[in-house]
């Protein structure tokens, strides 16, 4: 009698590691850390946003003249509105936020901050070293 | 009779049988598994391969190195890559031992430019080479990542000597236990056998290739996307010459028709810079 | 006869018993492998999933560095005359490029300037006026679902030495 009680017992013991060490198996597999390609993808559509932006001709100069005359605060009247008309052409119903600026300084902010994926392009105009950001939100 | 004791050996046979059964399912079972892990994580790093290759495909004179975390042997055949029996077809033009089993991948690619771009060459390499009176413009083009010496007293072993001139009997004689390549005349020689080469990147490819069918292979591939992209510029040059400068794309594109059989990228390049010095729209400078 | 009895039916119930214990053992074994394979399943499909994902992206990327669409001078930039006669090399060597775009549809679109007429068909003549071109479709008949990925790029006009502003849209089906 004693002797059956014991082997049952032993064999209850050996059920419950058995399942113990499935459980453990299982918790391992599926908390795995997961990656996001997605943000991945909108930093790379960010950068490439601003670089195709800046080589894109307007009438007989190029988006970068528009910015460096910007930034000798002549006119971004012009740079403003026609990034405004690109970007709702590019993503339409997508908020952005779009930085230039030059050794630290912001002279020029187009959109609302917002959250989301930034790129920050440095580029050389005319000898002066300008950031663009773009936060696509 | 006695039944009980009958009855008792019969359960335990029983219980054996019925025991082993179970136990070969899950020996099955496991082997099963084994083999499902193998072939998902041989897929899956020929498929991380080939997404780094690709996110290298348009740059030019760029080498990196891919780990792969333990050592695996890969198979890198003219039309595709394998890992323990699992294939991938890859279009790329990959140069580079047909088997290499290690860690990590040294990997340089090059544009291909026979005048103008034509494709990506890979070159991927473990082994280390002993090149014999190279140019300096060829051997300064090489990245220090791809273990290569010159002028070497002893070579060591498992090291493979590329001559670029006619080598002397003796040195046939002294690196005769090791593969040996001669480029001489525009022409690669794999041990006993001659191929041709089209460029700089092409010779670097025979270079890096240790089979010369592999790299047969490897060359037609190239030649055949060279036809297709001097279609491409022969109809560009079709289309401009109905915009503006009507007769001087003549001599280009008759040039470009006749580069698909036989390659001549000086006339070519020649012709397309003259376009540009008489205010022609070029096509590739 | 009555110890007999009881003896008799001891045995049944205990090889009853015995078999029940097998058949629920056999029933938990076989339901224990079933999830276990269509987590496995899962986990391959999520893997390929993310696999594709990452080849749509890097294809978006490098279809502007292609050889026959690329302009000669900058990167990321598509020669529209090499755009516009892309159909007669795709059409020609058509497993070639079947093998490399597998089950996709690969539109350039030009964005700014803006560009009225909308997808066209292939032209040689040229100035083109077409706000999207298709170099590629290959719609498989059943796809379980579709992924959009797009890229900003510039489309080169040589002849007037000009950029446009336009995007690369691959749409993936799996």
């Amino acid at each position: 009698m004693n002797k059956k009680a014991q082997i049952e017992i032993i064999g209850l013991m050996l059920i419950v590691l058995l399942l113990t060490f499935l459980a453990v198996v299982f918790l391992r597999l599926t908390l795995k850390p997961s990656e996001s390609i997605a943000e991945a993808r909108q930093n790379i559509i960010a950068s490439a946003t601003i670089d195709s932006i800046l080589k894109t001709s307007y009438q007989e100069k190029t988006f970068e003249s528009l910015i460096y005359d910007c930034y000798q605060a002549t006119n971004c009247n012009i740079l403003e509105q026609e990034i405004n008309n690109i970007m709702e052409k590019l993503m339409p119903k997508k908020q952005f936020y779009m930085i230039f600026s030059s050794n630290d300084q912001i002279f020029l902010e187009i959109g609302k901050n917002c959250l989301g994926i930034q790129a920050n392009n440095p580029y050389i105009i005319n000898s002066i070293p300008i950031k663009i950001s773009l936060k696509l939100c | 009779m006695e039944k009980r004791g009958f009855a008792i050996t019969f359960k335990w046979i029983f219980a054996l049988i019925a025991g082993m059964i179970i136990f070969l399912f899950i020996i099955n079972f496991a082997y099963k598994h084994i083999f499902i892990s193998e072939s998902k994580t041989s897929t899956i790093l020929l498929t991380n391969i080939e997404a780094q290759l690709d996110s290298i495909s348009f740059a030019d004179d760029f080498d990196t190195i891919i780990d792969l975390n333990e050592k695996f042997k890969i198979n890198l055949n003219c039309n595709s890559l394998q890992i323990a029996n699992i294939p991938l077809k890859t279009n790329k033009i990959i140069f580079s031992p047909k088997t290499i089993e290690s860690n990590n991948l040294k990997i340089w690619t090059r544009t291909w430019k026979y005048p103008f771009p034509i494709a990506n060459f890979y070159y991927i390499t473990n082994k280390n080479y002993y090149f014999i009176d190279p140019s300096y413009e060829l051997l300064s083009q090489i990245p220090e990542s791809f273990s290569i010496k010159t002028y070497p007293d002893t070579a060591e072993e498992d090291v493979e000597i590329v001559f670029f001139t006619r080598p002397t009997q003796y040195e046939l004689e002294k690196y005769k236990e090791h593969k040996i390549k001669i480029i001489n005349n525009n022409k690669v020689t794999f041990q006993s056998k001659s191929a041709d080469y089209f460029g700089d990147e092409m010779l670097l490819g025979a270079i890096f290739t240790d089979d010369i069918a592999k790299y047969n292979c490897l060359k037609q591939r190239a030649l055949n996307k060279l036809k297709i992209i001097a279609s491409v510029y022969q109809k560009k040059a079709q289309t401009l010459s109905q915009i503006n400068c009507q007769d001087k794309y003549q001599l280009i594109i008759t040039l470009l028709e006749n580069f698909k059989i036989e390659l001549n990228p000086e006339a070519v390049q020649n012709a397309d810079l003259n376009l540009q010095e008489n205010d022609c729209t070029p096509l590739f400078n | 006869m009555i110890a007999r009895l009881y003896s008799t039916k001891k045995a049944q119930l205990q090889m009853i018993e015995t078999i029940l214990v097998l058949l629920i053992f056999l029933f938990i074994l076989i339901f224990g492998i079933y999830f276990y394979y269509q987590y496995v399943f899962t986990d391959i499909q999520e893997e390929a999933s993310e696999i594709s994902e990452k080849q749509a992206t890097t294809l978006v990327s490098s279809i502007t560095n292609l050889p026959e669409l690329s302009c000669t001078r900058e990167k990321d930039c598509i020669d529209i005359i090499k755009l516009i006669n892309f159909k007669s090399i795709y059409n020609q060597n058509r497993a070639y490029y079947s093998t490399l775009f597998k089950n996709k549809k690969i539109s350039i679109q030009q964005i700014y300037p803006e560009i009225q007429q909308n997808s066209c068909s292939f032209t040689n003549t040229f100035p083109i006026q077409c706000q999207e071109i298709i170099i590629h479709e290959s719609i498989p008949k059943n796809y379980k679902s579709k992924s959009i990925v797009s890229l900003p790029t510039l489309i080169n006009y040589p002849n007037k030495n000009k950029n446009s502003l336009g995007k690369v849209v691959i749409e993936v089906y799996k």
